[in-house]
Parts: C-alpha cells; sequence; structure tokens
C-alpha cells in the first residue's frame, strides 16, 4: 500500500477567516442585482432582515452570526489499487440553542468550509420555522463520489465517521443524506459510529434505510409539505383548491408529489415540466397518469398533445406556480413574465433574491423554501423520534403528523405576516429567528 | 437560499427510496429496476 497525502485535497484552508464563520457579517449585500450570493451571505442577510424586525438583543444577533464550531478533519482512503487519497471533510455546527445540530452531508468537490457554515445556519431557521427541537448544521467531504467505487466510498464514510464521532450523536448532532448521499451512506456511518460507541445508536442518522430504523413517508414528505402549504395559502386569499390551477415546474420527486396530492385535494394541475420541456392542458391533466421524469423518461413531455418549455411554463396564467425543479428558477430575468397569483417555492432556493424583491413590488406573495418543503426534515424529525423510542410509526402516522406540524409552523407564519408588513419569506424568518433568540434569552450566556 | 445545482447534461445517480439501489445513467433511469420503487436524484438535498 501506497501512503501520503497525493489525493485530491480540496476545498478552504483551515485557517480561512475574514469572510467566514469568524469575520464580522454585513447585511449591505447588493440583492438588486441577480450577482450569485454564497449561502453565507444568504442566511446572513436572511438573519439581518429578520433581526430588523424584532426587538432582538443584539448580541444574540451576534452569536447567531457565527457558527458554534467548525470540525475540519483529514479523511485518508485507501483506494481499491493500494494508494491512499487524502480527503477534507467539514462539520459546520451553528446554533444548539433548541436541540441537537441537525442537517446533511454532502459528497460533492465544491464542498467548503463556508458552503456548509451558510447552510448550517439554513438548517437552523428551516428547524426554527418548523419548530423542531433541533438547530442547524451541515458537512460534507470534499470529493467527487463518482470517482470512488463502492468500497471506497463506504471507507470513505465509515473513516469520515470515525472523525466525526466526539461531536455527532443523537443527542448532539444528527447528519442525514445530502448531495452525493443516500440512505446506504447513512447505514455505513450509523454502523461505524455504533460499533465504535458499542452499542446500536440508529438515532444518529437520519435517512437510512427502514430496516435500520429508517421512517416511512420520506419520500413524499417535502412534496407532501408543498402540498399542504399551497392549500393553506389558497386558503387564506379566499380561494379552495377546487378552484385553483397549478403549474409544477420539475417533475422530480417533490414536483410530482406536491402535483398528485393537490390534484386528490381537488387542484386542477394545468402544467408539469421536466428538463426536456412541459406538457400543457388548461383542462387539466392527470398527475397520477404521469409518470415522473424518474419513472419514466421524456414521459413528461409526451403525455399531452400541447408542449411548451419550461420558460413558457413559468409564464402561464395559473393561480399557483410551484418552482420545484433546483435552484434560481426564476430571477431578474423571467421575474416580471411570471402571471402566477402565487408562488410556492419547492426547491430549495428557486426563486433569486432579486427576482424576490420584483415578485413583491409585483404584489406576488412567494411562500418560501423553509416552510413550503419543510416536510423533509420534519419526516427526519420522526424517524428521530421513533429511533430514540424505539418505536416504528406507520406511514398514515407520519402523514398525520406532518400534516399537523405544518399546519402549525403556517398559524405561526401567518400571524406575523398578518401583524407585520412583510413579505411570507420575512415572516417565517421572524418566526425563526424570535423563536431562536427567545431561547438564547432565556438560557443566558454561559459561563 | 442557492442550494444545488444540476447539470442534466452529466451523468447522475438515482437512489431508490424502497430498497436502495443505486443506478448510475447519463439520463434519467425510469424506476427502480429492482422492485419498481420511486427514485431519488443524489444531487438532491433530503432536508
Amino acid at each position: 500500500m501506497s501512503s501520503g497525502s497525493s489525493g485530491p485535497r480540496s476545498g478552504s484552508s483551515p485557517a480561512a477567516s475574514g469572510s467566514d464563520g469568524t469575520g464580522t457579517a454585513s447585511h449591505s449585500v447588493n440583492t438588486d442585482a441577480d450577482e450569485p450570493e454564497s449561502a453565507l451571505e444568504t442566511a446572513r442577510r436572511q438573519l439581518h432582515r429578520a433581526a430588523d424586525h424584532l426587538d432582538v438583543d443584539p448580541n444574540v444577533v451576534a452569536r447567531l452570526e457565527r457558527p458554534a464550531s467548525v470540525h475540519e478533519v483529514t479523511v485518508p482512503v485507501e483506494r481499491d489499487d493500494g494508494s491512499v487519497d487524502v480527503f477534507t471533510g467539514y462539520r459546520a455546527q451553528h446554533d444548539s440553542v433548541r436541540g441537537p445540530y441537525k442537517g446533511g452531508l454532502r459528497y460533492h468537490p465544491d464542498v467548503t468550509r463556508d458552503e456548509c457554515v451558510g447552510l448550517g445556519m439554513w438548517m437552523t431557521w428551516k428547524c426554527a420555522v418548523m419548530d423542531l427541537p433541533f438547530g442547524g448544521a451541515k458537512g460534507g467531504v470534499a470529493v467527487d463520489p463518482r470517482q470512488l467505487s463502492d468500497d471506497e466510498r463506504e471507507r470513505l464514510t465509515r473513516r469520515f465517521a470515525q472523525e466525526l464521532r466526539p461531536v455527532i450523536g443523537p443527542n448532539r448532532d444528527i447528519p442525514a443524506p445530502d448531495m452525493g448521499t443516500d440512505s446506504r451512506t447513512m447505514a455505513w456511518l450509523m454502523d461505524a459510529y455504533s460499533m465504535q460507541e458499542g452499542e446500536t445508536i440508529p438515532g444518529v442518522v437520519t435517512g437510512k434505510p427502514p430496516v435500520v430504523g429508517g421512517s416511512e413517508g420520506r419520500q413524499s414528505a417535502p412534496g407532501r409539505s408543498v402540498a399542504i402549504v399551497t392549500e393553506l395559502a389558497r386558503e387564506y386569499y379566499g380561494f379552495d383548491l377546487a378552484e385553483t390551477t397549478v403549474a409544477v415546474q420539475g417533475y422530480g420527486s417533490v414536483g410530482a408529489n406536491a402535483a398528485r396530492l393537490l390534484d386528490e385535494r381537488g387542484a386542477t394541475v394545468v402544467a408539469v415540466s421536466d428538463v426536456n420541456g412541459a406538457t400543457y392542458d388548461p383542462e387539466g391533466i392527470d398527475p397520477h397518469a404521469v409518470p415522473t421524469h424518474d419513472e419514466e423518461p421524456g414521459a413528461v413531455t409526451e403525455y399531452a398533445e400541447e408542449t411548451c418549455s419550461n420558460a413558457e411554463l413559468l409564464a402561464l396564467d395559473v393561480d399557483v406556480l410551484v418552482p420545484a425543479a433546483v435552484g434560481n428558477a426564476i430571477t431578474a430575468e423571467n421575474a416580471d413574465a411570471v402571471r402566477a397569483d402565487l408562488v410556492v417555492e419547492g426547491a430549495n432556493g428557486p426563486v433569486t433574491a432579486a427576482a424576490d424583491g420584483i415578485l413583491a413590488e409585483r404584489g406576488i406573495p412567494v411562500v418560501p423554501d423553509i416552510l413550503a418543503n419543510a416536510g423533509g426534515v420534519t419526516v427526519s424529525y420522526f424517524e428521530w423520534l421513533q429511533d430514540i423510542n424505539r418505536r416504528a410509526w406507520s406511514l398514515e402516522r407520519v402523514d398525520e403528523e406532518l400534516e399537523t406540524e405544518m399546519r402549525s409552523a403556517w398559524r405561526a407564519v401567518r400571524e406575523v405576516f398578518d401583524d407585520r408588513d412583510v413579505t411570507w419569506r420575512t415572516a417565517a424568518y421572524v418566526v425563526a429567528l424570535s423563536r431562536i433568540a427567545d431561547a438564547h434569552e432565556a438560557r443566558g450566556l454561559w459561563p | 437560499m442557492r442550494d444545488a445545482d444540476i447539470d442534466p447534461t452529466v451523468d447522475h445517480e438515482y437512489e431508490c427510496f424502497d430498497c436502495g439501489n443505486i443506478v448510475v445513467a447519463t439520463g434519467d433511469p425510469g424506476s427502480c429496476p429492482n422492485c419498481g420503487g420511486e427514485m431519488r436524484n443524489r444531487q438532491t438535498p433530503l432536508e
């Protein structure tokens, strides 16, 4: 076996500072242009936007601008040919005042310390708006998982688990699948952690296969929460789903499940799209009859006679537009073309900051991702509950409890929206920050 | 919050929610060849 550190070590410097988790935050980020904004910049901007609407102790805001800790570890992995590559892994733990840290672990070449810090902050807000007893974290390894064999990926995961073992645990920090990782990765991580701890501890991660403590209902959870929130938003504006037309951009797991549940609840889904284009029928389509892009590639555009481009779908005259593809679908360039009465974010970050401002000026409400697609992390919470209680829930119970949690979160955000002249997005962040700030003030500063 | 970018022109890995089977494909693989279960593009976060 060869040795050394000839592998693709990448990511930011261990000593990185300045505009990172130790620097002074700025909330004068220019959101007028569609300049790419880092995850950390976005998370801090949203923190300050919410803080501007609350009487929050500035010292609490100052603490929330920074992560509680960022762990950087070296992960040496023996390749199948006997050589050794050395990778860099991170776990950014932002805030745990409300409970253990929670957030994904990603395997991707672009993973950096700052990205983990920003996305970890975002998880703090997401868990708080849902009133889950978790804080926020994010981590990963700067590696291209497609360059690893299955055995190499397993060795990477087990070594990463060992390096993180002192700082994770069911009551400390609970990772989950993210970009490049999956249920199998979580099963390896759980096994490595459990073997070293000397007991089986399924609650150390979520997103596991059901046979080792995973939950029913996780595949449909984000789409289900999108549908629930869409129904509640339409009710708020005085409409029933039976008189609601919906266009869904992105017909993967989130978009398909949202469309199917909205259809079951009475809405008329008139358009769905995948990367190849959209199918459109103003009389309505049956989402159950359209295979997802995953189920049958190309089927979306073959379903109806009338097709259109993804750009045209975004400009359809519908009641609700659900951008459920990944990232930055609605930008400053196309926000003026949106004709929907309501936008519900199914994906993470489908509306850019600049587009958000344009839609707000045009009076088009946007229900934000941290509320709309929070079914994913909420079912992770359910999985954790099942694991620590050693009792599995039925799919029916998962769905019922998710409905209850979504309605509760919606009520809290709606009250802030009604009381203050803010957007739905800001209302969600105000709810999140107020809960976190209250917890900090109740606990005080140790020692 | 900008999170994950997906390039539809490159290979992606899909995980079956039901049996955990992994499929790597240039285009999308269809439903799980093992069990017919729903699949997740592993580029997408779950939470």
